[in-house]
Order: structure tokens, then C-alpha cells, then sequence
């Protein structure tokens, strides 16, 4: 596979790609570094995406993968304040409202660390990656019936956990 | 709270929606039906458990957006990262022919037998300087002057292996010399 080839299949998920990274390690520099080390892992197994139409579940996974090992190695799961883990958007929207959002992204990230692993990577690659249930099950191996179970059970947990906070009014 | 038979038909998706988006049953497309229509569902006026599953819903929803933007330019690093990935792989290292874990043994028997050679040279020099120096002059000639202690970047993987086997033979040669002389330098300095 030439650059070329591999820039065009890869290159246009790099955006997904980040923003996977980022929600995991919650620091851009960290996230930056991740990709790259992803898309250095993905051109050594190039040979592999040849056959494959759609790689974006292959990418969404190997970035996951670097992301937990930089996690683990780092120590990033303690992650400071808000304002620092997360630079709110240059959009233009009402800066209350964008704090508002980033800080109930920031709690359910948290929520979403609570969960068993496997949870937590099918609703990652579910809401960050944006990848179905078809593209969860290529990236993880697992059967459709699995990653729907394993969906419906991490959002199920989420929903607890949500209305718990909601009536405590913890956020 | 609203009973079902009195919701309106508007309510009653995102109600079943919401149950099927929990239940890790929706596509994508009624996702985004989900999505489109809690944008002006009145929420303030839902009872708190459909609330809680909507902000939850429309969190996850939104959480590509609020996630910090892509830095400037990043895809254009990635491009001259993919470029220079290409530019070096035509090459393969001895690590990655041989495996990283033959790699590490090799590299340490090359590691351990320096190491042997420099505790013994004192031996070599202190017994007949003159012959300590035939000792390593021999001993460097056995190492071919190619000879590349570093990572070899090779193309081919079977010259590769090759090579390998005869620096481990090599190491190996020298190894068992520095012995034999270290055992003559001691029996000379014991007489």
C-alpha cells in the first residue's frame, strides 16, 4: 500500500481519531501524540487495511488502544480541573452555554471511566467515533448481539448513574 | 406525570426512542431523529426521569462538539508523519526481521561479552604488554571492518539472518580466545 493509498483511507478519520484520544487522555498534547503513535502502529500493519473498504473502526481501535497504554503509563486518569482538561471550543456560541455542555461532558466522562473496559470502548467508539454496531464489531471482534448487549448495558449504567447525580443534584 | 394513553403521538417517539436508544436498539438514523426532535422538545415540562434520559442522551450526542477542536494543521502533520513513516520503511531493521525478543538476547550477549573483554584487558597488559597488544590486534582482526554494531538497515531479510548467525558464531570465537588468554595471563602472573 503506497502513502498515498493509506493517507486516503486513514487521513480522513484523523478527526475522529483525535477527538477519541482526546476524551480518553483529556490533554491535547497527550492526544496529539497518540494519534501519531496510532498511525504509526496502523502503516506498520498496512498489508491488513488492503481488502478493507471502511477503516475507520480500525483507526478509532488503535488509537484507543494507544491512548489507554499512555493512560496507564502516564498516570493521566487524575486529570485536573475543567478549564484545564478541557479548552472550551472557539465556536460561536454563548460561552455559559459551551461551559455548561463542557461540564456535563466532563461528568459523563467520568461516569463513562466508572465503567468495565469493554463498556467503555464500545460507548467511546459509539458516541466520540461515531462508529454503528457493524463498525464496533469489526474494530473489537466481538458478535453484533455482544457489542449491543454491552451498548445497552453501559448506557443503561450511564442513565443510572445520570439520574442519581440529577436527583442529588450533584452537577 | 403523563400517562401513556395521553401523550401526544410527538412525545410517544421520543419516549419510545429514548427506551430503544437505551436498550442499544436504535441506527443511527433514528438517532438523529432522536436528536432532532428533543432540539424542541419542551424538556422543562417533562416528568424528571425523561429529562435525565434526554440530557443524557443529547450529552453523549453532543460530545464530539464539545471535545476540544482539532488543532490547525494537524491532518497536514499527520501527511508529513505518513511521509516520513514511507520514506524510512523500504528499509527493514535486524530488530524487525529477527524479532524484538532474539533482538534483545543478541544485544545482550554483544553487551556481555565487551563487558568481559574490558574486565579481562587488565589481565591482557599487566602480564607482557607486548603480547596483550598481538591479543587485541588478533582479536580486533577477527571483526570485519563492515562489522556494524549498531541497528543494520538491510533489504534483504535473509542476508539478514545470515549475517546474524555468523556475528553470533563470531562473538561466540572471541569469547572463548579471551578466555583461553585470560587463563594464560593468570597462570603467568601466579608462576
Amino acid at each position: 500500500m503506497t502513502a498515498e493509498v493509506f493517507k486516503d483511507r486513514v487521513l480522513r478519520h484523523s478527526a475522529d481519531m483525535w477527538r477519541m484520544a482526546v476524551s480518553i487522555l483529556r490533554d491535547s498534547d497527550a492526544a496529539k501524540d497518540a494519534v501519531q503513535e496510532a498511525l504509526s502502529r496502523l502503516w506498520e500493519n498496512r498489508d491488513r487495511l488492503i481488502d478493507i473498504d471502511n477503516a475507520r473502526p480500525y483507526c478509532m481501535m488503535a488509537v484507543r488502544n494507544v491512548a489507554i497504554d499512555l493512560c496507564r503509563r502516564r498516570d493521566f486518569l487524575s486529570v485536573g480541573p475543567i478549564d484545564e482538561a478541557y479548552p472550551l471550543p472557539s465556536r460561536d456560541r454563548d460561552p455559559e452555554q459551551l461551559l455548561q455542555g463542557a461540564q456535563k461532558v466532563e461528568m459523563v466522562e467520568r461516569l463513562i471511566d466508572s465503567l468495565p473496559p469493554n463498556q467503555q470502548t464500545v460507548i467511546r467508539m459509539s458516541c466520540i467515533g461515531g462508529c454503528d454496531i457493524a463498525e464496533i464489531r469489526q474494530a473489537t471482534g466481538l458478535s453484533a448481539e455482544n457489542v449491543r448487549v454491552l451498548l445497552s448495558r453501559a448506557r443503561r449504567k450511564l442513565k443510572e448513574l445520570y439520574q442519581l447525580m440529577a436527583e442529588t443534584d450533584k452537577y | 406525570m403523563n400517562s401513556n394513553n395521553s401523550l401526544s403521538p410527538y412525545e410517544a417517539r421520543v419516549r419510545e426512542l429514548l427506551g430503544k436508544y437505551f436498550l442499544g436498539l436504535t441506527s443511527m438514523q433514528e438517532e438523529k431523529e432522536l436528536h432532532a426532535a428533543l432540539s424542541d422538545f419542551p424538556l422543562d415540562r417533562a416528568d424528571t426521569a425523561l429529562r435525565a434520559d434526554a440530557e443524557l442522551f443529547l450529552t453523549l450526542a453532543s460530545m464530539p462538539s464539545l471535545l476540544p477542536p482539532v488543532p490547525e494543521g494537524f491532518e497536514q502533520e499527520l501527511a508529513a508523519h505518513v511521509d516520513a513513516l514511507a520514506s524510512t520503511s523500504g528499509t527493514r531493521s535486524v530488530r524487525r526481521i529477527i524479532g524484538p525478543r532474539i533482538y534483545a538476547w543478541v544485544s545482550a550477549g554483544v553487551a556481555a561479552a565487551i563487558a568481559g573483554l574490558l574486565f579481562l584487558s587488565p589481565f591482557f597488559t599487566s602480564a607482557d604488554p607486548a603480547a596483550s597488544g598481538d591479543t587485541e590486534s588478533s582479536l580486533m582482526a577477527s571483526v570485519p571492518d563492515d562489522y556494524d554494531y549498531g541497528v543494520v538497515e538491510i533489504t534483504d531479510p535473509k542476508k539478514a539472518e545470515r549475517i546474524v548467525g555468523r556475528s553470533i558464531a563470531m562473538l561466540s570465537n572471541v569469547s572463548r580466545a579471551a578466555a583461553r588468554q585470560a587463563s594464560g595471563s593468570l597462570n603467568v602472573i601466579g608462576q
